[in-house]
């Protein structure tokens, strides 16, 4: 069977600050990281999606295909601050399917 | 064993949490000092985009790394003499330019690969909101153009080779580059 080129992948990923952040500004501000860095183009490619039913207090994945992994951590790294507040984003992990992220979460 | 080699302002508990085992804290000197520095600190690199101060510091192997945009030239003498190519993630984060900081520093990463000259990807946190997690950095390293062994690589390989050195000098026993007493 032949597999197709793009496969998703869904990252874990946790929030450092001192407040909780709303994940809609979160998902904003990764998607405005993103357009900035590699244009409409490679956004368009990439398609980031927070999964809203994963988000748990600044701990959340965020899905997206397996080429452009290593362009999502940059964008989320150069994240520094939502609405006013000072973050990090840490990944945790890359999963291949969502069973795996809900035995995890 | 992952290390930050260069970090401003340390938080351990962070640090730890972010998946380091250990850093470098960052100081600043005149550049006159450097050969006397190399002697007395752990780590010396020269920060600079002249190619003169950076082709003499190569030849003369007064530093550790040099940081900033650096010839092929500079890069072969840099891979003669193992100085490494020091790479900070804050010179993107702070950058108003972000585009030409990518390219320059991809630019000079993919010639390093070329040359193998060894390099160092760290943080360069000003603060603490600045610190970034191991994979953070190993993606960062992957984005400039280096396969996922080799980002890795960059946050461990010559910085164990320089705490190694630094171990064998608080005992006495390091005389010169490959030269050790028994």
């Amino acid at each position: 069977m032949v597999k197709p080129k793009n496969r998703k992948r869904y990252i874990g990923f946790k929030i450092i600050s001192d407040k909780e952040i709303e994940p809609k500004e979160f998902e904003k501000a990764v998607k405005d990281s993103f357009m900035r860095l590699f244009g409409e183009f490679g956004l368009s490619s990439a398609n980031p999606k927070l999964l809203y039913e994963f988000w748990d207090k600044n701990t959340g994945v965020l899905q997206t295909n397996n080429i452009a992994i290593p362009k999502i951590k940059i964008s989320l790294a150069l994240l520094k601050e939502i609405g006013g507040i000072k973050i990090i984003v840490q990944t945790l992990k890359v999963f291949g399917t969502l069973k795996k992220i809900k035995e995890r979460f | 064993m992952f290390w930050d080699f260069w970090v401003e302002a340390l938080d351990e508990k962070l640090l730890k949490e972010l998946g380091f085992s250990g850093a470098c804290v960052f100081g600043e000197a005149k550049a006159k000092e450097l050969k006397v520095l190399k002697g007395q600190k752990d780590f010396t690199v020269l920060v600079s985009n002249d190619e003169k101060a950076q082709q003499l510091a190569a030849k003369r192997s007064s530093v550790d790394a040099i940081a900033g945009f650096i010839e092929d030239k500079v890069l072969r003498e840099m891979a003669q003499r193992n100085i490494a190519l020091l790479v900070k993630f804050s010179d993107l984060l702070d950058s108003k330019n972000k585009a030409r900081t990518f390219y320059y520093t991809t630019k000079t990463v993919k010639l390093a690969r070329k040359i193998r000259t060894p390099i160092v990807v760290c943080s360069g946190a000003k603060d603490k909101w600045q610190l970034r997690s191991v994979s953070e950095l190993v993606g960062f390293g992957e984005a400039l153009g280096l396969t996922a062994k080799e980002a890795k690589e960059a946050l461990f390989k010559f910085q164990e080779k320089v705490w190694k050195r630094q171990e064998l000098k608080r005992t006495g026993r390091y005389i010169s580059l490959g030269v050790v007493k028994k």
